[in-house]
């Protein structure tokens, strides 16, 4: 690291940028497949109805209470989510009693019967999403600590990044093709300084929704180790609107479609994202309701009821919430990083950033290695090491896509009735990268590298292109379909991966015809 | 929001062209750049971008009107940048449809307006 101010930064951006590279691949390709989760799991759950936001949402109300009042009349917690915006069906959760576990479950329902609709358990795009910040088969807060670490090594490496690149300005908007590693150097900058706004908050903000996970020691050296200190500090830090105090008396709760006219009077009809009961049955009972409506970044309207007496406990209009300006910080910047009041063009906008995010850290894996192969042939010298990096970029670069293809399939292929099947997806996943990572180094006396990139190219390639024929040969719904219906969601989904199979394609056909 | 978006886009070719190196391949072919044609690309890119975060800003607020000024400037900037590897001598045309298209767009929203008036007024 010796040498000058640049040249110590320069050392710094490469090796904080390529330790973790892998992993920071993962985090950012799962993340950026999380923005559209709720898409995804539309899709892997084809037993889903179509979407209807015609229904008035009072009928949705009175049929999911029905529902709830025979699937789960001991539950304390009820609420339900009304086909509005990104959310595709009527579905009702409710809480067990403590004494049952305690678990939230839920279920789909179908508007023309109001029953639950049986679909398939999958982990869907939830489980995807989920990955990027507690990654899979380790403790939560492992996940949460390595994810943490290598949110570190990224801001560090995006700060000595911007510090060691000469001509920010000047190249701003150059890619040379064609001319190795100039052309490696041009699209790592590409990828790197075009979004750069997107890169430094989506990395600074994934440390700070971390942060009392990353450093405890703040929060410990304040309130010491007990856990019911802790949930003092989390009750206040994430101060909820006024609620009525807890109280278990028994006592009889309204009906939420008491609240109706109410709301409607405030909000208009067919307004609501959704509706909760908490605390049912007892005297502590409120009704909460959101809008489905943001407003600017943040939440939408919120209003809080009393379960018992229906008197309005608060209106998000009338009274914010109390915050204090560090925790309005933290609630702009975990906000910004989630992007949940994004609408579709605004989403598709964060995917392209997050995709160009996962490119900037490819190419800078494919740079390091391109410089490390030109100083090997001019030294005459084979380096195994250098070798073994090569091999695991085409595992990890294209293998990761190529094994999200493979969950998509394993969702079409695994039987419904297969026992524990929403984890053998996630198997299935992590299986198919592992031999995309090993699959290359046992083929490397076999095949010249260049084939080894045709062949994962060609085969992700091939199981993206062909999953909308799987599609339409294992469910009732197909893209033609989709489109007459106007499901655009499950039509989105097949012409995305029509869309990823062709760039796989195209890719491959380049490093053929060189 | 689809004539933010727009000047955003011409921003992006703005700006670019007032760089020497892009200004020589896309604009002149040749070795010598005017020094007055670089400002004023400057100038009306800065202009451009400044518009698109009114209009921005007018649609969305402060925090989420600078979202989308961000997101569309790194795509705009993109596509850009790959026109300018791939396409150089497209760009010429593409700053022309796009201003005919951002004054369509605009006299369009102006004769609303103009009509949302005569309609109140009458």
């Amino acid at each position: 690291m010796n040498g000058t101010f640049r040249q110590s930064m320069n050392w710094l951006h490469t090796w904080s940028g390529l330790l973790l590279s892998s992993l920071l691949y993962f985090i950012f390709i799962t993340g950026t497949v999380g923005y559209f989760d709720k898409e995804i799991t539309h899709w892997m759950q084809p037993e889903r109805p179509a979407i209807d936001e015609k229904i008035d949402q009072r009928n949705i109300l009175e049929m999911a209470e029905q529902h709830l009042n025979i699937t789960a009349p001991d539950a304390q917690s009820w609420w339900i989510e009304f086909p509005i915006g990104r959310s595709y069906s009527a579905v009702t959760w409710w809480q067990e009693s403590d004494e049952q576990g305690g678990k939230w479950k839920s279920n789909t329902l179908n508007l023309q019967t109001g029953e639950a609709v049986i679909t398939r358990e999958t982990g869907g795009g939830k489980t995807l999403y989920a990955m990027h910040y507690l990654l899979h088969y380790i403790p939560k807060t492992l996940g949460y600590w390595i994810t943490s670490l290598c949110a570190m090594f990224m801001f560090i490496a995006l700060i000595t990044g911007i510090i060691v690149h000469k001509k920010i300005f000047k190249e701003f908007f150059t890619f040379r093709p064609n001319k190795k590693k100039r052309s490696w150097l041009d699209i790592h900058n590409v990828f790197s300084v075009l979004p750069i706004p997107f890169h430094l908050m989506i990395t600074y903000s994934g440390l700070v929704f971390l942060m009392f996970s990353s450093m405890p020691g703040v929060i410990v050296g304040s309130y010491g180790t007990d856990k019911e200190k802790y949930s003092g500090f989390i009750e206040s830090v994430f101060q909820k609107p006024a609620h009525p105090e807890h109280n278990h008396e028994p006592a009889n709760t309204l009906s939420m479609l008491d609240f109706m006219p109410d709301i409607e009077s405030r909000w208009g009809e067919n307004t609501l994202h959704e509706i909760g009961l908490e605390g049912r049955g007892t005297a502590g009972a409120h009704v909460q309701v959101k809008h489905h409506e943001y407003s600017g970044i943040s939440d939408g309207e919120e209003l809080v009821y009393h379960g018992i007496t229906g008197e309005l406990l608060f209106d998000s209009m009338k009274e914010s919430h109390p915050q204090s300006a560090s925790k309005k910080l933290y609630t702009v910047l975990t906000d910004l990083h989630e992007g949940n009041f994004a609408g579709i063009v605004l989403r598709w906008l964060y995917f392209i950033s997050g995709l160009m995010g996962a490119g900037m850290i490819a190419t800078g894996m494919m740079l390091w290695a391109t410089k490390r192969r030109e100083k090997s042939q001019r030294k005459g010298k084979e380096s195994i090491g250098l070798q073994w990096v090569e091999y695991s970029n085409m595992g990890i670069i294209v293998g990761l896509p190529l094994a999200i293809a493979v969950y998509f399939w394993a969702n079409r292929i695994i039987p419904i009735d297969f026992s524990n099947r929403e984890n053998w997806e996630i198997n299935s996943l992590f299986i198919t990268w592992g031999i995309m990572l090993i699959g290359p180094l046992v083929l490397a006396k076999k095949y010249s590298p260049l084939s080894l990139w045709i062949k994962q190219l060609v085969l992700a390639s091939a199981l993206y292109l062909l999953l909308p024929v799987l599609n339409a040969i294992t469910s009732d719904k197909n893209l033609v379909s989709a489109i007459l219906q106007g499901d655009w969601v499950m039509a989105g989904f097949d012409i995305t991966m029509i869309l990823l199979g062709l760039s796989f394609g195209y890719a491959a056909r380049r490093i053929i015809k060189k | 929001m689809y004539i933010a978006s727009l000047l955003v886009f011409m921003s992006c070719i703005l700006l670019s062209l007032s760089i020497k190196r892009h200004y020589v391949s896309t604009i002149t072919q040749s070795k010598i750049s005017s020094k007055y044609s670089t400002m004023l690309f400057r100038l009306f890119g800065f202009l451009c971008l400044t518009f698109s975060f009114i209009l921005f800003f007018d649609l969305y607020g402060l925090a989420l009107g600078l979202v989308y000024l961000a997101a569309t400037f790194t795509v705009a900037s993109l596509i850009q940048t790959l026109l300018l590897s791939y396409l150089a001598n497209w760009i010429n045309k593409i700053v022309l449809v796009l201003a005919l298209t951002i004054i369509a767009l605009t006299l369009h929203k102006k004769l609303d307006h103009v009509q949302m008036l005569v309609a109140h007024l009458g």
